[in-house]
């Protein structure tokens, strides 16, 4: 009986304080993944022709969006890994590159996402946008992605094009 | 042995009160919803109240309709994960007046409502298969919805010529 309780107790205690948090991290890596797909869906839908429209001058390009928020999850997970940024670059701003671009940066991310440590979750890291935790930079990555591809859909529909439906 | 088992029952111990009590997810949405609240009502208030109606093209919602959105949805979202009803009914007034008290009605209703929460409410599953979402989810997909619906609502103020506010997060 006390052997019971002992190995309930040791069950309790191996499952109870890192659920939450690997509750978290497979939650972001599902989000992560939509993410992805959702963007590469977006990409797929702009005509390369169109690669470089941009809906008024002082905006970024539909190819430039795309790159920069597929850029930008490196500076958000660097501070983690305590690794300089080395976000690249796409081969050329061609449809065919961005995508192949837009592709190998979101899955260097979730191998990066897939490799933390709960501790890496709460800990408190310096950004480009102040102290933030781990969790912090990757909701940050998170949002900055869904703002820079929502501009980019509105300069589908100037195309004519009704974006992809959107996923979360 | 005996050591090892009462230290196990310990740490047991400690990592439920640890779950149980903490807020640092909590905290972390609570001040994301905040920033979230402060860049949807300064793009809500960069555009001029005669430009409420404007759209980019025919199929999208015009810029009221965009905010009003945001608003219903957060307020869905959050009304999901708290497992009450939602404040606000149908939206049919698409002024800015009537836009902008519906996003602080909104947000404010999911920011009090995470604050009664601890990290462990956060893991809990709500709805129904096979729509069912963890609490932390409902209120992040509330969050991502905005985003993406006031990221379209700005490239409306770029096309009326007004440089929309600061990103922040």
């Amino acid at each position: 009986m006390r052997k019971l309780s002992c190995l309930l107790a040791l069950a309790a205690a191996v499952a109870a304080p890192s659920f939450a948090q690997i509750d978290v991290k497979a939650t972001i890596l599902k989000h992560l993944k939509t993410s992805r797909d959702f963007t590469l869906k977006v990409a797929g839908q702009m005509p390369e022709s169109d690669y470089s429209f941009k809906l008024t001058p002082p905006q970024m390009s539909f190819a430039e969006q795309l790159v920069h928020l597929s850029q930008t999850p490196e500076y958000f997970l660097s501070p983690i890994f305590g690794t300089k940024p080395n976000p690249g670059k796409p081969a050329s701003m061609k449809k065919a590159d961005v995508i192949a671009f837009v592709k190998a940066s979101f899955d260097s991310a979730i191998d990066k996402v897939s490799k933390m440590t709960p501790d890496q979750f709460s800990k408190s890291y310096k950004s480009e946008e102040g102290t933030m935790t781990g969790l912090d930079l990757l909701l940050g990555l998170l949002d900055h992605t869904t703002h820079h591809r929502a501009s980019a859909e509105m300069y589908l529909r100037a195309k004519g094009i009704t974006p992809a439906e959107y996923q979360f | 042995m005996k050591l090892t088992t009462v230290l196990a029952v310990f740490v047991s111990c400690m990592g439920l009160a640890y779950a149980q009590d903490s807020h640092v997810l909590v905290d972390a949405l609570v001040k994301h919803y905040e920033a979230s609240k402060d860049l949807t009502l300064a793009v809500a208030n960069a555009m001029p109240d005669a430009d409420y109606s404007f759209k980019a093209t025919d199929p999208e919602m015009s810029f009221g309709q965009q905010i009003n959105h945001i608003a219903a949805a957060n307020a869905n979202y959050c009304a999901a994960g708290l497992e009450t009803k939602n404040p606000l009914g149908k939206l049919e007034d698409n002024s800015k007046a009537a836009a902008v008290k519906n996003v602080n009605t909104a947000f404010d209703f999911c920011i009090d409502g995470l604050k009664k929460l601890t990290d462990t409410g956060l893991t809990k599953l709500t709805g129904t298969a096979p729509r069912q979402a963890t609490v932390f989810e409902r209120f992040w997909g509330g969050f991502t919805h905005t985003a993406h619906h006031r990221g379209q609502a700005e490239v409306y103020l770029r096309l009326k010529g007004i440089t929309p506010p600061q990103y922040k997060f």
